[in-house]
């Protein structure tokens, strides 16, 4: 579970996140949804500490993983057990299909010979459902993939990992509609072995995947509970114009 | 007067591409595009023709052989395409993780707020005078490496000027040209697959590497950039090598020289012999193919592994 308190962040002088309070459960899909600029993907950078590639940011709060505080974590390990999808499917366009995958548990040791590692991209191209796609040209560089091929490599190398959590920054947002629904199976798919925080401006998307949802108003959640709750009987005005679209 | 010839054609040759792009515009274009092909064939046919008298004289062998003695005519300009060839791999091998070195450094290591004074310092070395730096060598950084060699051996073994000096002050001259090259690519690797190196759970050092590999067209670049300017360099090996003409180089640390720095101290006591003068276009066009060919197989190494 992941539990996040009084979380506040500025970019330079413009404060992104001013105090957000938030409890992820384990095993399920929670959905963070909100207009652009809202600080979405924000607080999925600071839950993997990809916040600290962006040196203009500075943090306050606190957050924990299973009580753990993240920021007295070995950001690695973090990073290993926390794994992230993006919004433009970023594989690595220079390495093969089958060293993106490979690359994580190889930089990470998670596996002992060969025969192991290959078995762990197998399985993970499997679950991503790329594996039928790609069996043929696991040689080929990533960058030669589809969008939404590229999507599920990206997918298959968070897999890799067997992470306790996946943040997924608006996974859809550049795919087709077949790519969305595949990438939305697996969605759900997942949270039986994990916790899925998924970041999406679209509320149909929310309510068809997630078990919980948050909906976040200039850097503050407006309000968070069970999908069927916050979708049927808002408690905020603009929740409800948000989710009923009139507000973007 | 061959060159008043080619003079000529080349006027002429500019005036077509005015008078067509009045005309036919695509076709003018396209004109005016073959015209670094037009230079540079233009140049290595006035080569050819200056250094064929030479050519005719000796046949290849004057490729083939060492030795140098004007008074006898006697000509050889082996050494000087061995010691070419040898300084710049020195050079490149000293320089090129130099430059790796710097780009890496410049972009991961150093407060924000310092990287621009820094690049620009490296780049200032690039646009130094070489004969700055032949200087330095000549007093310098040649004493002080043979002092530091011959207390390390231990007897007397290597001169001030030799082909390691030059090959040494080769590497200091050509590091910013690599590094800038490698500097501008390291810094272009986008954000999101930066992300995506990081969120594999690679530490700083792995995510460096995995770049590196990002950008190692750059690198390429880099490196036959630096590559060219090192074979090309006059003035401040010519200072600092040696001046050997006749003899073939046995180790790093004899004199020898190399064929731009033979053209530079040969020049003007050329008019005096039958056959220097064509022998000295023969090396200048030798300078010439080298930096072709090495440059055709660079781009097609590059071509080879564009993704």
């Amino acid at each position: 579970m992941i539990d996040i308190r009084g979380l506040r962040l500025w970019f330079g002088n413009l404060q992104v996140l001013n105090g957000v309070e938030l409890k992820i459960p384990k095993n399920t899909v929670f959905a963070m949804m909100g207009p652009s600029g809202s600080g979405k993907s924000t607080i999925l950078r600071v839950i993997n500490r990809l916040i600290e590639l962006y040196p203009e940011a500075k943090v306050e709060g606190e957050v924990y993983l299973d009580g753990n505080d993240i920021f007295k974590m070995d950001v690695v390990e973090l990073r290993r057990r926390v794994q992230m999808v993006f919004q433009i499917p970023n594989p690595i366009p220079n390495l093969s299909i089958f060293e993106n995958v490979a690359l994580g548990p190889k930089l990470n040791k998670l596996v002992k010979s060969k025969a192991e590692l290959f078995q762990l991209v197998k399985e993970s191209l499997e679950k991503a459902q790329l594996w039928d796609e790609v069996k043929d040209r696991l040689k080929t560089p990533a960058g030669k993939l589809s969008g939404g091929q590229q999507q599920r490599l990206c997918i298959a190398r968070a897999l890799a990992f067997n992470p306790e959590v996946v943040l997924m920054d608006e996974p859809t947002a550049n795919l087709d509609p077949e790519n969305t629904a595949k990438v939305e199976e697996l969605i759900v798919d997942m949270k039986k072995e994990r916790t899925v925080v998924v970041v999406t401006h679209y509320p149909p998307q929310a309510a068809r995947i997630s078990d919980y949802v948050a909906f976040l108003y200039k850097g503050t959640i407006v309000e968070s509970g069970a999908v069927r709750e916050v979708f049927t009987n808002p408690r905020h005005e603009l929740t409800e114009k948000y989710v009923t679209g009139k507000v973007y | 007067m061959f060159g008043l010839v080619l003079l000529f054609s080349v006027v002429v040759y500019l005036l077509s591409i005015f008078l067509l792009m009045a005309i036919k515009f695509k076709w003018g274009m396209r004109l005016a595009g073959s015209i670094s092909l037009v230079v540079i064939s233009g140049m290595m046919i006035v080569f050819l023709y200056e250094a064929w008298p030479a050519l005719e004289q000796y046949g290849f062998g004057l490729l083939t052989t060492a030795g140098w003695d004007p008074p006898r005519e006697e000509y050889g300009l082996l050494p000087a395409i061995i010691g070419t060839l040898i300084t710049s791999a020195v050079a490149i091998a000293i320089a090129v993780p130099l430059a790796i070195s710097i780009a890496v450094t410049i972009n991961e290591m150093l407060p924000r707020s310092l990287r621009t004074i820094f690049a620009s310092l490296v780049d200032l070395i690039a646009a130094m005078p070489t004969v700055i730096f032949g200087l330095w060598g000549l007093f310098v950084l040649g004493p002080a490496l043979a002092d530091f060699i011959n207390t390390a051996v231990g007897e007397y073994v290597a001169a001030p000027l030799s082909l390691l000096t030059a090959s040494i002050l080769l590497a200091i001259m050509i590091t910013p040209y690599a590094a800038a090259v490698i500097r501008e690519g390291y810094a272009l690797v986008p954000k999101v697959v930066e992300e995506a190196i990081y969120s594999v759970g690679a530490t700083k050092l792995e995510a460096v590497f995995i770049k590196l590999k990002y950008v190692k067209n750059y690198i390429f670049g880099g490196l036959f950039l630096a590559l060219g300017r090192a074979m090309g360099e006059t003035v401040a090996v010519a200072m600092v090598i040696g001046g050997n003409y006749s003899r073939l180089p046995q180790s790093l640390l004899e004199s020898g020289i190399t064929l731009s720095s033979l053209i530079a101290l040969q020049f003007p006591n050329a008019a005096a012999y039958a056959y220097m003068i064509p022998v000295l276009f023969t090396a200048a066009l030798m300078v010439a193919v080298l930096g072709l060919v090495i440059n055709g197989v660079a781009i097609y190494i590059l071509y080879k592994t564009q993704i």
